[in-house]
C-alpha cells in the first residue's frame, strides 16, 4: 500500500498521482507479487485496476512495469470482494458478495503462493478486524495530504504489529514490513 | 536562523492522539507499550538539542500537570521544566508551568520573530492544530515522526483540521528502534 506521512492512502477524491512508483521501487514490489499466485480487491480499487491493466501491455507507451504485471496480474486469479457489483469483464475474476472470513479461510488451506490485496483501504479496514491478515507492506511516501482517505478506519481495538523490515528509497520513500499482529 | 524542529509519536494509520495517557482517549498512553532502552536516550538528546520548547494548549496543559512533579536521573524532567516554553492559546489567562510564556495572536508572525532571535533549536511536540498552522506558513525546518508498530484505527491525526496542508517533504533520515519504533525525520522540499 503507498501511504502518506500522515497515513492517508488517498486524497480527498481518489488522489494518487502523489504517489512516488520509480524503478527501485518497482523492482521490489515485483518481487513482492510474485510471492503471490493470487490478486484481492475492493471494490473501487478493482473498478481502477479492470480499467487499465487488460489493455495494458498493447498499449505502444507501456512500459516494463506495465508488461511485467501484465502478464502476472491478467491470467492470475482474481477476487473482488463487493456487495454491489453485479458483474465484472476481466478474465479469471470473480465476486465474493459475502462470508469474507470463510472464503479467505478457504483460499488459505489450499496449496499454492500467497494471497495479495491491492490497496483497497476499506477492504483492508475488514480484513485487519477478521484477523485475516499475516503480513503488511507499506511504501510511506514523502508527502504530507492533510486529508483524504485514511488507512485503517473504524477499527474497534487497537492492534500491535511486529516491525520485519525497513527500507529506504533514494526517492524518499520508506518501505516498511509487518507481521499482522495481536489486539 | 534557529530551526523549528517538529517531533511527534504517531501510530502507522497516522494518528497522534494522547500518546501519553494524559488525554481521555480510549487507547491513551499507546506509546508507553513500545519502549526500549534506545528510545529515551534518543528523546533525551533531541531535548538537549534544543533550547525552548513551542507548544499548543492541549500539549501545554498535559505537559503542565505532569512535569513540574517530575524528577529522573537522565535529567529530561529538568531540562524540560527549566527551559523556555512559548504556549501558543487564544483561551488560556495564566501559565503555571515555570518558565511558560504565552502567544495569544499572529501565531506565525510571532514564530518567525521567535526564529530570528539568537539561540538553539525549538522544538514542538504534539500540538497538532500548531503544527497545521506553522506547516502551512512554511514555518517547519524539520518534522521527526516516531512511526509505532500499531494501528489504532480511531483518534485524531496530525492534520485533522482540514486545512489546506499538502505539502511536499524531503526524507533526511530514517532509523529503525529494536522496539519496532521507526523515526522517519523530513525537511520541507526546495
Amino acid at each position: 500500500m503507498h501511504v502518506s506521512l500522515d497515513g492517508f492512502v488517498a486524497g480527498p477524491n481518489g488522489e494518487i498521482d502523489w504517489v512516488i512508483f520509480d524503478d527501485d521501487l518497482i523492482e521490489d514490489v515485483q518481487g513482492l507479487v510474485n510471492t503471490a499466485d493470487t490478486a484481492l480487491f475492493g471494490r473501487v480499487t478493482y473498478q481502477l485496476m479492470e480499467g487499465y491493466w487488460p489493455t495494458a501491455a498493447d498499449s505502444p507507451t507501456a512500459t516494463k512495469h506495465d508488461l511485467d504485471h501484465s502478464r502476472w496480474l491478467n491470467p492470475a486469479p482474481k477476487i473482488v470482494f463487493s456487495r454491489t457489483l453485479k458483474n465484472v469483464q476481466w478474465q479469471n475474476t470473480r465476486i465474493v458478495k459475502d462470508h469474507i472470513g470463510e472464503e479467505i479461510a478457504r483460499m488459505k488451506k489450499q496449496p499454492g503462493k500467497n494471497l495479495i490485496l491491492f490497496a483497497s483501504p476499506t477492504l483492508g479496514s475488514t480484513f485487519m478486524s477478521l484477523d485475516l491478515i499475516d503480513e503488511y507492506f507499506f511504501n510511506i511516501n514523502p508527502i504530507v495530504l492533510g486529508k483524504g482517505k485514511p488507512l485503517f478506519r473504524d477499527q474497534n481495538e487497537m492492534r500491535r504489529l511486529k516491525l520485519l523490515e525497513s527500507r529506504t528509497y533514494k526517492n524518499g520513500v520508506v518501505s516498511l514490513r509487518y507481521r499482522g499482529g495481536s489486539k | 536562523m534557529r530551526k523549528i524542529v517538529v517531533s511527534e509519536f504517531v501510530s502507522l494509520d497516522g494518528v497522534v492522539e494522547d500518546p501519553g495517557g494524559a488525554e481521555k482517549f480510549k487507547h491513551g498512553g499507546w506509546s508507553f507499550k513500545f519502549r526500549d532502552d534506545q528510545v529515551p536516550k534518543y528523546k533525551l538528546d533531541e531535548l538537549k538539542a534544543s533550547d525552548s520548547l513551542l507548544l499548543g494548549r492541549v500539549t501545554y496543559e498535559e505537559f503542565a500537570k505532569a512535569w513540574p512533579s517530575r524528577k529522573d536521573d537522565m535529567g529530561f524532567a529538568d531540562k524540560i521544566n527549566n527551559m523556555p516554553k512559548y504556549v501558543v492559546s487564544t483561551t488560556l489567562k495564566k501559565l503555571d508551568w515555570n518558565n511558560s510564556r504565552l502567544i495569544r495572536a499572529n501565531v506565525a508572525e510571532e514564530v518567525r520573530k521567535l526564529k530570528q532571535q539568537p539561540g538553539g533549536d525549538i522544538l514542538v511536540y504534539g500540538s497538532g492544530s500548531l503544527v497545521n498552522t506553522l506547516l502551512q506558513h512554511d514555518l517547519v525546518d524539520e518534522l521527526r515522526l516516531m512511526v509505532h508498530p500499531v494501528v489504532l484505527g480511531s483518534g485524531r491525526r496530525l492534520f485533522d483540521d482540514n486545512a489546506e496542508t499538502m505539502k511536499v517533504m524531503k526524507l533526511q533520515d530514517s532509523k529503525t528502534f529494536p522496539s519496532g519504533i521507526v523515526l522517519l525525520s523530513y525537511h520541507p522540499a526546495e
